[in-house]
């Protein structure tokens, strides 16, 4: 079974391998220093070699597979590690270092103690501090060289894991050198140790994680790498003097390990430094450049959430005012008629606002037309003598939505040209940018307002079908069929039904003077009224005179109604009604199959506001046989109109008129209401569109039914009765 | 529409063309009301390029008709075409304006008191 712990119990034995070598090492190298080394102990110098491998690799291994399982991905992380282990190293390196001096003190006195006086420490004593000063060198390289893969690995290729791999084979390979029985030449030596130059100097340029860091981290980034270097180095040149010192009988030439190790760990920290410097001044350009792109995405989504204006001006102002660099500078927003806001890095008065504002009137009289205004020495503008004090460069920028200017941006700095095209493109595209989007903004706010007026219309329009009867019933006497549209959502038209038995019918058609949504408010008053008086059976007369006073009270003096009121008695056949101002009656006598406007008299309601109306009320009375037919109708039927275009002179305008409304009737006298409702309703459709607009027409034609679709000119409304 | 005024003494000619409709009853309102409050209550109305009236053009007349009868004033329209009287007609207000076919008839009417 292969888990987790198993894994790690078996790289615990390379770090177990590479311990216990180190201990047989070293243990043998002090039993030869003793004072019984005449005595011929220790092992034989095969063995050391084949321990002092297994040192090297076992920790070179364990310390590999130990950071492998670890996934780091912060950089900063991984070199603060690596130097904390520098520290520590290096610390522990002098601490021993300078233990036997103390030890020496602490027994003897300060002043007893000099170079002499250490020759006197056990020598076993100090040979184990420098075998321990060995362990902490090899340790802190390999941790070095373990996370500087981590760190070439960054963003890895094929190309990263073959290098890495053939440097690894090449490291595991190295100790072979140090065999001491069968010598290799040293040609060989070289050979190998240039080849693995080569390729550490390949593996050195892997520092793709430097485009992943910001610049802050940059910062700490070399300030860490410039202490591992120097750790590095310390390190390196303590061991090589020890070495020198020969106490460790090591030769160095053929530690071909350890020389490839110190040098890629070098070469590399080296190179990372110089790369990350270099880098500096691109990563500034860059770094700057990304703030603006998200200085753009910040105004965007400012504007996008719920607007407000303030939070753009502001971000707008700290934006051009960085990436300027200017010293001080200020928005000003203009609210109509009010003394505007003012975003400054200052606390700035109004005064010398508006003293910069009248000196730019005077000195550019045509600044509407400009898209900015830089001055770049004030002083030689004696527009500016005032207001100017210690200011010699100005950058002006207009800020305007929809045409019309909404803020004032001005830049300043204490010294001339203090501003390049660079800068003044810059800010002149947030400014852009700003604009576009509030314009954008307000668009859409408006586009909301529009369509919320548009869905309560809706509302109103279907409140409004409401109010007129969803259908009339056909009933012994006769056949009804009604239609009504309005010109616009709501409409003035209506009509109306009451039947209290099946004797009496009462039927009212009216018409509210204007059209939409005035019209609509008017038309609903009034159905609250007539239905009020319907119910009271009242005579066609009485009714026009009760109705005539409610609207006097109701309307305002420039708004009347026309309506017919009738009242239909099944006993007797006949109809009573009375007009008041509405269009005539179209009536069918079915006996002289002849159709005929009546003609009586009646004036519309809410003229006459006195008593004298009662005089122009008539009543008026027919006797109705089967097959007699009865038209009502509004005058959007009459007046809907065909407009022929013309060119040069003004549009021929065409009413559709009595005379057609007539002959259509007549031509299907013999359909049922509903048919002969259709007729009349296609053609005054035929009329109004004739021949010009057929692809209107077809389009419209198509779903008559369901979606008529006039060109409205004024509501329009037609009942059709014709009695049994 | 287009509204030519015209003083003639303590009348007013107004000469209308074109269609009185919703929204250029607003102009005439606005001609009216600036005559009333010259103190001018005796109006003369050419209609004989006006070539259509809707029910808010007739709302326009109909508002200064009390005001102005209880001036001692008048209105007179004269030179109505046909379909533009139809509307009148119909509405009944035939019977309380006053319409007169030609302008001397119409000024007639007007000094009649």
């Amino acid at each position: 079974m292969l888990n987790k712990d198993t894994f790690r119990q078996s790289y615990f034995l390379y770090l177990l391998m590479g311990l216990i070598s180190f201990f047989i090492i070293s243990a043998d190298f002090l039993l030869k220093l003793s004072p019984l080394s005449s005595i011929q102990i220790g092992l034989p110098d095969f063995w050391i070699s084949i321990f002092l491998v297994w040192f090297f690799i076992g920790h070179f291994l364990y310390l590999t597979e130990f950071f492998e399982g670890k996934e780091i991905y912060n950089i900063e992380f991984l070199l603060r590690t690596v130097f904390i282990t520098g520290v520590v190293a290096v610390a522990a390196y002098f601490g021993l270092e300078y233990l036997p001096w103390l030890l020496l003190i602490l027994k003897e006195g300060f002043e007893n103690v000099d170079e002499q006086a250490i020759q006197t420490i056990n020598p076993v004593f100090r040979h184990s501090i420098q075998l321990l000063h060995l362990y902490f060198f090899v340790v802190y390289y390999l941790i070095a060289l373990v996370l500087f893969k981590k760190l070439i690995y960054v963003k890895k290729t094929k190309q990263e894991i073959i290098l890495w791999n053939i440097f690894k084979g090449l490291l595991l390979a190295a100790p072979i050198f140090g065999f001491t029985n069968f010598r290799i030449p040293e040609y060989i030596i070289y050979g190998y140790l240039s080849i693995s130059f080569t390729l550490i100097l390949f593996l050195s340029v892997r520092i793709k994680w430097i485009a992943v860091l910001n610049m802050s981290e940059k910062w700490k980034i070399i300030v860490l790498l410039v202490f591992i270097n120097c750790v590095s180095v310390v390190l390196a040149v303590k061991q090589w003097q020890m070495i020198q010192d020969n106490l460790l009988n090591l030769e160095i030439i053929r530690n071909v390990f350890l020389i490839i190790v110190v040098g890629m760990v070098n070469l590399y920290g080296v190179v990372a430094l110089l790369g990350l410097i270099f880098n500096l001044p691109i990563a500034a350009v860059m770094e700057e450049r990304s703030e603006q792109i998200n200085s753009f995405q910040e105004i965007n989504q400012i504007i996008q959430g719920k607007f407000k204006s303030e939070k753009v001006f502001e971000k707008l102002f700290n934006i051009g005012f960085s990436n300027t660099k200017a010293e001080v500078g200020w928005i000003e927003i203009l609210n109509e008629g009010e003394e505007g806001d003012i975003y400054s890095n200052i606390d700035i008065d109004y005064s010398v606002v508006d003293g910069f504002n009248q000196a730019l009137i005077e000195y550019a009289p045509a600044m509407a037309n400009y898209n900015y205004i830089h001055i770049m020495n004030l002083k030689k503008e004696p527009k500016f003598d005032l207001v100017r004090s210690n200011f010699r460069s100005m950058l002006y920028f207009p800020i305007t939505a929809n045409k019309k200017l909404i803020g004032r941006y001005y830049l300043l700095k204490t010294y001339k040209n203090g501003f390049d095209t660079y800068m003044i493109r810059l800010v002149k595209t947030f400014i852009d940018q700003t604009s576009l989007a509030i314009e954008n903004s307000e668009l859409l706010e408006r586009s909301f307002e529009t369509e919320r007026v548009k869905e309560e219309l809706a509302i109103a329009k279907s409140v409004q079908k409401r109010l007129l009867p969803q259908s009339i019933p056909n009933n012994a006497i006769f056949d009804i069929s009604c239609y009504s549209e309005s010109a616009q959502d709501v409409g003035g038209d209506f009509y109306d039904y009451n039947s209290s038995d099946d004797k009496r019918f009462s039927l009212i058609i009216g018409d509210v003077s204007g059209k939409g949504t005035t019209a609509a408010f008017h038309m609903a008053e009034m159905k609250g009224i007539f239905e009020a008086l319907i119910q009271l059976n009242l005579t066609s007369g009485d009714f026009l005179i009760r109705a005539n006073n409610a609207v006097n009270k109701c309307l305002e003096s420039n708004a009347f109604i026309t309506l017919s009121y009738f009242q239909i008695y099944s006993k007797s056949r006949k109809i009573t009604y009375s007009r008041a101002g509405h269009c005539p009656i179209l009536y069918f006598n079915a006996k002289k199959e002849e159709f005929k406007y009546l003609d009586d008299d009646g004036i519309a309601l809410g003229i006459i506001k006195d008593d004298s109306f009662k005089d122009h009320v008539q009543v008026n009375e027919i006797k109705f046989a089967a097959g007699d037919c009865m038209i009502l109708y509004t005058d959007g039927i009459i007046e809907n109109r065909h407009v022929r275009k013309n060119d040069n002179k003004s549009d021929e305008i065409e009413e559709y008129g009595y005379e057609r409304l007539l002959k259509c009737a007549l031509k299907h006298k013999a359909g049922s209401p509903e048919k002969m409702s259709r007729a009349i309703l296609d053609d005054l459709e035929k009329f109004v569109f004739k021949n010009e607009d057929k692809k209107v027409k077809s389009k419209k034609t198509k779903n008559v039914e369901s979606e008529r679709r006039i060109a409205l000119f004024d509501d329009i409304t037609l009942v059709v009765l014709k009695f049994k | 529409m287009e509204i030519f005024k015209q003083k003639q003494g303590d009348s007013l000619l107004i000469s209308v063309e074109g269609e009185l409709d919703a929204s250029s009853s607003i102009d005439m309102d606005k001609a009216i009301e600036a005559t009333i409050n010259e103190g001018i209550y005796k109006l003369l109305i050419n209609c004989e390029k006006l070539s259509y009236i809707s029910s808010a053009g007739v709302g326009v007349f109909v508002s200064y008709v009390e005001d102005i009868k209880n001036k001692n004033g008048k209105i007179v329209f004269y030179k109505m075409q046909a379909n533009v009287l139809s509307v009148l007609q119909i509405l009944g207000l035939d019977k309380i304006l006053s319409i007169a076919e030609t302008e001397e008839e119409a000024k007639l009417i007007l000094n009649e008191g």
